[in-house]
Order: C-alpha cells, then sequence, then structure tokens
C-alpha cells in the first residue's frame, strides 16, 4: 500500500502534467484563431487548413487532460469551475470539427469557436484553481453530474452554431449567384451551410433541457425543491428560452429568416455572460446591490 | 334602432364571442408562443438583477436603485409576483389551447402535395414497369422505407417515426409540467426539524399550501413517529494544493518551471458523507427503515425528508462534577464560575477514510471559544474526557449527542414535474435525433428513356436527405440499371 507521502507527490506529479497539456491545448487553440484571422484577412485556404490543424491538436491535448483528470479524481471531470471550462473548450472544437466535416474550403466560423475554446480554457488557468477537491455530500450526485456534462456540451454546441450564423448573416450579402465562391461560400451551398446553424440547435437542445431537468432532480434530492430561482439556475433557463424562440421563430415564415438568427445570436452571448461574467454580472452593470439572494 | 334590453344583451353576447375567438386564435399561434416566451426571458432577467426576498427596505438601505419600479413591479419577490404569473399562466393556456388545436392533425395522414418539385434526378437503363419495381424493392427492402398512401401522382414512402405525433408528445409532456409547477405553487409546503438519537418525533407543519391556507392554519401532526436510531458522519482527509494566484507564477507551472504540491495539513478533514439511520414507526410498528443520505432522501405518508446536516448536544461537566450541563454546539453556554459564556464547536466523530485507504474511527472532539468583547477567543482543541482550565475551572466535554436536521417537505407536484419531464424529454429526443424521412419519386418515359425524378426530406437529425439518395443509386447501380444523375429539370 502506498503512504500519503507517496500518493501526494504522485498526485502532484499528474496534476503538472495535467497543467502543462492544459496550456499546450491553450497554445494550440490561440494559434487556430490567429491562423483563422489570417484566413479571413488573406482568403488564404492555406491558412484555414492549418488553422484546422491545430485546433485538432488543441483537442488532443485537451481530450488527453480530461482522461488524466478523470482517472486522477475516479469521477467524471466536470465540477468546478476549472473542469467545466475546460469541458466547454473542448466539446466547442470538437462539435466545430464535426459539423465542418463535409464543408470545402470554409473556414470562417473557425474565428469565433477558436476564440471561445481559446477563451474558456486561459479564463480556467488564470482566474480557476486546478486543484481535485473533494465533493461536498450535497454535490455527490450523478444528477449533478449529468447536469454539469451536459449543460456545457449544449453550450459548446450552441457556440458553434452561432459562429456559423454570425458568419452567415455578415457573408451572405456578398455571395452572388455567378461569382466565384466567397470564402468557400456559394449561392448553391451557402443554405445549406445555414441549416447547419438550425441543426446545431437541434441536437443541442435535447441536451440542455435534459441538463435543466437533472439540475431540477438533483436540487429535489438535496434541498427538497426542484427549482429555486437562484442566479444560476434562471441563466440556464434564460439561455433555454432563447433557444426555445429560436426552434419556433424557424417554424414562423415570418420570422425564419433574420429574426430567428438574432435569437441565435441572442442565446450565444447569454451563454457568454454565463460563462465567463458570472450570473450576477448584470446586476453588478446596471449597480443593483446583491444582498441576500435566493433563500434555497 | 331598437335599443331593447335583448338586442343589447345579444350584442354582448355577440362581442364577447367574438373577443373569445379572437383571445383562442391568438392562444393557437406559434407567434404568440415566441412572445410570450420573448417576455418570459426579460422577466427572467429582471429576477437575476433584482436581489429576491429581500424587504423593499433592506434594498434601499443596501443602496439599489429604480425603487419606484421595484415597488410597483415587486421585483424583489418578482417570481410570485401577479405580474409573473399572469404571463407564466399566460403562456400555460398558449400551450393547452396548441396542443388541443393540433390533436387532430395526429391522425391525419399527409397531406402531400399531388406534384413534388424533383430535386434529383436519374436516367435508368430498363423499362418503365421493371424500372418501377427495383425502384420500390430498393426503398422498400434495401432502405427500410414503407409506402405511403397518398393522393399525389407521385408515390410517397416514409421511414423513421411519426414526427407529428412527437411534437404533440413533447408539448403536451410540457403542458404537464406546468400541471405540476401549479401543483407545487398552490399545494406545496416545508419545514425543518430536528430528531434527538433514539427518540420519536413527529411532523408537526408549520405551514400549510398556498391554496389550502385560505381554509385551514396548517395540517395535522402526522400519525407516524420518526425515530433516529443512528447517525453516522464519515470523513476524508484532503490535502491543500499550494498553486500560485498570480498570472505569471502559473504561467511558469505550465512551462514547467516550477510544480504544483498536494499537502496534508493538520485538520485537513472533509465531510465525505453523513447517514441517518431512520425508522418510521406507529405503535410499536416499524413501517419502514432508511439510512437516508444528502441526496437519498426518505419519503413516507406523502412527506418527504431530506437530510439537511446534524446538530451536537455537547455535555459538560465542570470540575468533575457528575451533573452534566448540555448545550447545542455552536450556542453560548454560561458556566459556573466563569464571566464570559463558552462556546463549543462541531463535534468530530465517526469514521475517517486517510488517504492511504487506512480507515479509523476518530477520536471525538470539539473546540472551545470563550467570548471576549464583540467577538471570541479561541482555547483550542480538545477530546471529549480531556479538560481545559479556565480560571481555576476545569472544563471537560464529558460526551454528546448527534441528532439529525430534516427538512421535510409536501409536494404533489414533483411527481407530475417528473412524469411531464420524462414525456417532453423522450418525445424530443426521438424526434430531434430520429425524425423521419420522406421520399417521393416519379419515374417518366421520354424518348425511350425512363427518368426517375426524386424528391427526399427529412424532419429531425436521423435521415439526410444526401445519404438517402446516394444509398438509392448506389443499389440501383449494383442491381446494373446503371443509374446516371443528371441535374433537374433537362
Ligand atoms: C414551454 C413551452 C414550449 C416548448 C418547450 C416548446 C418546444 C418546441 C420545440 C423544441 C420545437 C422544435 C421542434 C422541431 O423543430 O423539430 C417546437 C416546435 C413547435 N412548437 Fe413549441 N414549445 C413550447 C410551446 C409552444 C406553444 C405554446 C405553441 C403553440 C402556440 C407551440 C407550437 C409549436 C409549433 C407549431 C412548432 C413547430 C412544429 C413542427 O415544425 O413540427 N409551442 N416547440
Amino acid at each position: 500500500m502506498l503512504n500519503s507521502d507517496s500518493i501526494l507527490s504522485m498526485a502532484s506529479y499528474l496534476l503538472g502534467i495535467e497543467l502543462r497539456l492544459f496550456w499546450a491545448s491553450s497554445l494550440f487553440y490561440t494559434m487556430a484563431l490567429l491562423l483563422f484571422i489570417f484566413h479571413t484577412v488573406t482568403r488564404a485556404v492555406i491558412f484555414g487548413k492549418a488553422a484546422r490543424t491545430a485546433l485538432v491538436a488543441g483537442v488532443l491535448a485537451q481530450a488527453g487532460l480530461i482522461s488524466l483528470r478523470a482517472f486522477e479524481a475516479g469521477r467524471a471531470p466536470a465540477q468546478t469551475l476549472y473542469e467545466t471550462l475546460s469541458w466547454f473548450a473542448l466539446s466547442a472544437a470538437v462539435a466545430y470539427l464535426y459539423s465542418s466535416r463535409r464543408w470545402r474550403n470554409i473556414y470562417l466560423p473557425g474565428v469565433l469557436v477558436s476564440a471561445v475554446s481559446a477563451g474558456a480554457c486561459l479564463y480556467a488557468l488564470f482566474a480557476a484553481s486546478p486543484a481535485i477537491e473533494p465533493l461536498s455530500p450535497v454535490l455527490q450526485s450523478r444528477w449533478f453530474e449529468w447536469r454539469q456534462i451536459n449543460m456545457f456540451f449544449s453550450y459548446a454546441v450552441f457556440a458553434v452554431s452561432a459562429s456559423i450564423e454570425a458568419t452567415y448573416l455578415i457573408i451572405s450579402p456578398f455571395v452572388k449567384k455567378d461569382c466565384a465562391p466567397c470564402y468557400g461560400l456559394t449561392a448553391e451551398n451557402i443554405r445549406d451551410f445555414h441549416r447547419s446553424a438550425f441543426r446545431l440547435v437541434l441536437f443541442g437542445y435535447p441536451f440542455l433541457t435534459f441538463a435543466i431537468f437533472s439540475g431540477a432532480v438533483w436540487a429535489n434530492n438535496t434541498f427538497g425543491r426542484y427549482w429555486s430561482w437562484d442566479a444560476g439556475q434562471t441563466w440556464s433557463l434564460i439561455t433555454w428560452t432563447v433557444f426555445t424562440i429560436y426552434l419556433h421563430a424557424k417554424s414562423v415564415p415570418a420570422l425564419t429568416g433574420r429574426a430567428a438568427s438574432a435569437f441565435n445570436i441572442i442565446g450565444f452571448v447569454s451563454i457568454l455572460a454565463t460563462t465567463f461574467l458570472g450570473v450576477n454580472w448584470l446586476a453588478g452593470l446596471l449597480g443593483i446591490p446583491l444582498l441576500r439572494i435566493y433563500a434555497l | 334602432m331598437n335599443y331593447s334590453e335583448e338586442n343589447i344583451r345579444s350584442a354582448l353576447t355577440e362581442r364577447l364571442h367574438s373577443a373569445i375567438n379572437r383571445a383562442y386564435l391568438r392562444l393557437a399561434s406559434t407567434t404568440t408562443a415566441v412572445c410570450i416566451l420573448g417576455l418570459m426571458c426579460v422577466f427572467y432577467l429582471a429576477g437575476t438583477v433584482f436581489p429576491q426576498g429581500v424587504s423593499l427596505t433592506e434594498y434601499i438601505n443596501g443602496g439599489g436603485g429604480f425603487v419606484f419600479l421595484v415597488a410597483l413591479l415587486d421585483l424583489l419577490d418578482f417570481f410570485t409576483s401577479p405580474v409573473f404569473l399572469i404571463l407564466a399562466f399566460t403562456l400555460f393556456l398558449n400551450l393547452l389551447v396548441c396542443v388541443y388545436e393540433k390533436y387532430p392533425s395526429l391522425f391525419v395522414k399527409g397531406p402531400y402535395p399531388a406534384e413534388f418539385t424533383p430535386e434529383h434526378s436519374v436516367a435508368l437503363t430498363q423499362d418503365l414497369k421493371e424500372a418501377f419495381e427495383k425502384v420500390r424493392e430498393v426503398f422498400v427492402k434495401e432502405l427500410g422505407f414503407r409506402p405511403v398512401e397518398s393522393e399525389s401522382r407521385w408515390n410517397v414512402v416514409q421511414k423513421g417515426l411519426p414526427c407529428g405525433l412527437l411534437t404533440w408528445l413533447f408539448h403536451a409532456g410540457a403542458a404537464v409540467c406546468f400541471l405540476g409547477f401549479i401543483l407545487t405553487y398552490l399545494f406545496a409546503y416545508d419545514g425543518t426539524m430536528r430528531l434527538a438519537p433514539k427518540k420519536a418525533s413527529t411532523v408537526v407543519p408549520r405551514e400549510t399550501g398556498r391554496l389550502k391556507s385560505l381554509w385551514t392554519a396548517k395540517d395535522g401532526p402526522t400519525d407516524f413517529h420518526l425515530y433516529l436510531d443512528e447517525f453516522v458522519t464519515e470523513y476524508s482527509e484532503y490535502p491543500d494544493l499550494d498553486y500560485p494566484e498570480d498570472r505569471t507564477a502559473r504561467l511558469a507551472v505550465g512551462l514547467g518551471w516550477s510544480s504544483p504540491s498536494y499537502e496534508l495539513r493538520e485538520d485537513s478533514l472533509f465531510v465525505k458523507d453523513w447517514k441517518a439511520r431512520i425508522k418510521v414507526i406507529r405503535g410499536n410498528n416499524t413501517l419502514r427503515e432508511k439510512t437516508a443520505e444528502v441526496n437519498s432522501p426518505l419519503k413516507y405518508g406523502g412527506y418527504t425528508f431530506y437530510l439537511a446536516g446534524w446538530a451536537d448536544t455537547v455535555k459538560v461537566s465542570v470540575d468533575r462534577n457528575p451533573i452534566l450541563l448540555e448545550v447545542l454546539s455552536g450556542d453560548e453556554i454560561f458556566v459556573p464560575g466563569l464571566l464570559d459564556p463558552l462556546v463549543f464547536g462541531d463535534v468530530k466523530s465517526g469514521r475517517v477514510y486517510r488517504l492511504d485507504g487506512r480507515t479509523e474511527d476518530l477520536r471525538p472532539f470539539t473546540t472551545v471559544k470563550r467570548k471576549s468583547g464583540v467577538g471570541y477567543e479561541y482555547l483550542g482543541k480538545v477530546l471529549f474526557g480531556d479538560s481545559v482550565t479556565l480560571n481555576g475551572h476545569s472544563i471537560t466535554p464529558a460526551g454528546f449527542e448527534t441528532g439529525a436536521v430534516l427538512n421535510y417537505r409536501y409536494d404533489p407536484g414533483a411527481g407530475v414535474l417528473w412524469a411531464g419531464g420524462l414525456l417532453l424529454l423522450s418525445a424530443l429526443a426521438l424526434r430531434v435525433f430520429i425524425g423521419r424521412a420522406t421520399a417521393a419519386y416519379d419515374l417518366v418515359e421520354l424518348d425511350g428513356i425512363v427518368f426517375l425524378n426524386l424528391f427526399v426530406s427529412s424532419e429531425g437529425l436521423g435521415y439526410s436527405p444526401d445519404k438517402t439518395v446516394a444509398a438509392l443509386t448506389r443499389h440501383l447501380t449494383k442491381d446494373d440499371i446503371r443509374p446516371q444523375e443528371i441535374p433537374p429539370g433537362q
């Protein structure tokens, strides 16, 4: 049997490796971002391809560090801020790589996706603690684990959808019939490209719904109330409602165009606001005191 | 014009009917759903901005602005304010009308248009009758489609799940969830109770659900008792991480110039679990027995009992006096001979899981503090049976009892919500991840060449029209019908 000192030095050693992998994946995502920006400025396909490769390298490093952490912690690593941001960054990059696999020479949405992934990684590395903490009895629940995993996965998928939506909104006025492809987009393929934003929201929506549902089951089992209107829960409900609006807008002819696109972008903003600014940012912005909030 | 009473009445009835009709039509529309959901978002936002559950005075004293608006819209208790409840109820009505309106359409097949616009055209080298048989066979046998009756000139085939039904089911699920919320809002209540060890306690509710409180102050005490057999606390050893806060120093860790390190400090015990062995008894009968844990409540008699924590009673002997004083940990106690009150901390007792895999039982201890001015002076950790001497008096924590703190709740809405949620989630998942593919095809002969005109669409993510066309073409090629894709409309 190992003694405590050996266990601690082993844990410290593994954390050291994990952190280096994390820094490496942040570096790859940042490189991908720069290359995607070069591609946007120069229109050179080679930069787009290189950016994709950097993104793949980032994904591999991050998949490695998440697996390592799962092994170290003996649980799904999606509980602390450090862990959820890491999971969010990986999911966004993977969702982008998967959804763009059939596009030929279209790399524009990569700018926003790599910015989101790099931003999440750097935020986790600079602002959060990487310590593997024991979970308080309250958090030791499969339902809570499912909530975290699904919520941040769906947020990542929505982030990719918004990147495509934003690209579409910016680029579509420049894509004309019978003209040379604009960043790989032509009058023929741009509708298909835009449709993938809708399909991604459709894909992510059940995950977010399940996350909210499992969060309610967890809260009910733990505190005796499935809903308590705390800021975290309410923000996830805001995001869910915005995407419900988006899906409905897609089936209303008058709203299916720009209005629906706007809802997709608003959903993304609400995700960014909660993930990076915290749930009380708006109160802070308006100078509203936080006082004693949200009794359970 | 005749303004008789009857005429006025019938004109009013007519107006009322037309107003109800208009309201109904509004409520049946998806655009209305979009508007209400949008407003709901704004309301949710307001609920995250303004602190909930504080009084207006506290809010103003804390420096809060927009006071007029806050008071007018009840923004400090917004989620139970009339404005919010009315909007939420309107969404519920919207959903009900929508579900009711869509119900008949579940039994309608199609409708399929008489003509489809072909999106793919394939030239076949067989005669019309043979090609027709082959295409049908490939669709049915190879691709798993089933023919659908349609009045269209085109042949329609489908595979997958009935999406209309699934969409209806998840909207119905959402409506059931709303019903759960309403039941919770009207009938649920909760409270806290303390179970002393080896004693029977009865639930005496201090509240009754909102609706019931209109005619009764509270429910009576339960006819069963809860009996705490045992309370166990488990701890695990928890190392601290020595890791810099500073960004540059963190970067240095990333570059491998320094390493993070875990260290075990003294008293680094972390509560791993609380377990309360509880019996439900009536007279001499044990009706239910369960070890309740934080995420695993005990359910009985419509109530759910959640283990919220524990409360220790410390028994103190002063100057070895066999008559013990009793105090709840955290409360102040005046000890004879001492001017200032003492406070005993939580009792640490139970099993410890050490980092190296050993388990051991803790020798129980507590901490002692003495009130000094406005604060407390920490006097240290004391093992049970040991003493601290203060002003010449020996103070001995001689024993303790650990009771369980339970939150109890009665909520007839939760079960309904789970049922609705399950319906919503399963129908939504089937609708989104599987969905349905519809293909319509037509075979025409032009100048002796047979053309297969195809239109394929899909709902949900399970079937891709492109993949269906590719698979069809592959199978037709395999059977040597030599299809040749040509641009539509040629
Ligand atoms: C909180 C309540 C609601 C939720 C969670 C919800 C959820 C959804 C979702 C996820 C979709 C997209 C399905 C898809 O595109 O495949 C959808 C579609 C739709 N919803 Fe709702 N909805 C709600 C309320 C309503 C209400 C009140 C109405 C009626 C006025 C409505 C009418 C529709 C219609 C007509 C569609 C399009 C169906 C189709 O394309 O087959 N929904 N809803």
